[in-house]
């Protein structure tokens, strides 16, 4: 057998494995938005598992986890600048929300 | 410039900047925006969700399943292992069982929409499925001949929430299987060799990507 057919082999093996894991983390997901009443709790809980999810996704079936270190290159400045427009946002729920200032 | 000087140019092999081809880089550019572009949709949704607190409406109150997200989560979960399967037999040489993948990807990628059209969008328009107490037809409406102010894209702030984020993704779904009906006929055509595969590649990130789009905005509007 070619090393690509055993490598081949051995990433089917690791496809499954992770495919496992993500329904695992589904049902967790589901788990905790039934049982957990603390709403900010429940969206931190459920965002986590959502985050190691898309990490799994992207490590093992987008092969980021074997690929070099130009994936920083292009990825850290994007997920940066996501989290920060995020951040940004987040001044307005003192103007929207229950508690707003004015 | 002399022409000597013009033609050692076009002779001197241009170095990419990242050890990528340029397909790869292209592609990740690409995802790069769409990163931008989802993070925009969720991340004013998650503000907007913490900042009403207790008045935004949760999933029940605007009829939207858990079940029914949870199986559209398993459908793409499968597509996306599939796809992965897929393009590992592609790549060493088995275009027939590649072929079979990428079929099975575009199958669970159509019933991904089909829920999504069927049981979630048309109901919300003409009703609810299957309600046994009215025998009167397949789908039971609960707002007869009108569609419903709450469920207006521009009726209400979670309104327009749902709509846009979800149906974007649906047309990026949409978008990803007509990419995978192309590998598929490729497969079918013997010309997805290992040698060529990387179109497969390429096509397979973004599939994934829509994937990892789903993974947030099924716990953020049907669960949380």
């Amino acid at each position: 057998m070619s090393e690509s057919a055993t490598h081949g082999h051995t990433m089917e093996k690791t496809y499954y494995k992770v495919f496992f894991g993500l329904l695992v983390f589904t049902v967790v997901t589901f788990l905790v938005a039934e049982n957990f009443q603390n709403k900010t709790a429940k969206i931190f809980a459920a965002m986590t598992i959502a985050s190691v999810k898309a990490s799994l996704v992207a490590m093992y079936f987008m092969h980021l986890k074997f690929e070099g270190r130009w994936k920083w290159v292009l990825l850290a400045p994007t997920v940066v600048l996501a989290i920060v427009m995020i951040c940004a946002l987040l001044p307005d729920i003192a103007k929207l929300g229950p508690w707003k200032l004015s | 410039m002399s022409h000597a000087m013009s033609q050692h140019l076009a002779e001197e092999p241009v170095e990419p900047s990242l050890p990528i081809s340029n397909g790869k880089f292209a592609m990740w550019l690409f995802l790069a925006t769409e990163i931008m572009f989802f993070s925009a949709f969720i991340g004013a949704y998650i503000v907007a969700r913490i900042a009403y607190g207790e008045s935004w409406p949760d999933a029940h109150k605007m009829h939207l399943s858990a079940p029914i997200g949870a199986m559209n989560t398993a459908l793409l979960l499968c597509s996306s292992v599939s796809f992965a399967l897929g393009l590992a037999a592609v790549q060493q040489g088995k275009q027939k069982k590649g072929g079979m993948f990428f079929f099975v990807t575009l199958v669970l990628g159509l019933g991904f929409v089909a829920v999504k059209f069927f049981l979630e969008y048309m109901p919300k328009y003409s009703g609810y499925p299957l309600n046994p107490a009215d025998p009167t037809g397949p789908f039971v409406s609960i707002f007869p001949g009108r569609v419903p102010e709450s469920f207006h894209a521009l009726g209400n702030l979670w309104a327009s929430f749902y709509w846009m984020t979800t149906f974007f993704h649906a047309l990026h779904v949409i978008g990803g299987l007509y990419m995978i009906a192309v590998l598929w006929g490729k497969c079918m055509k013997g010309t997805l060799t290992p040698e060529r595969s990387e179109i497969a590649e390429l096509f397979g990130l973004y599939w994934h990507f829509v994937d990892i789009v789903w993974i947030f905005l099924f716990p953020l509007l049907y669960l949380i």
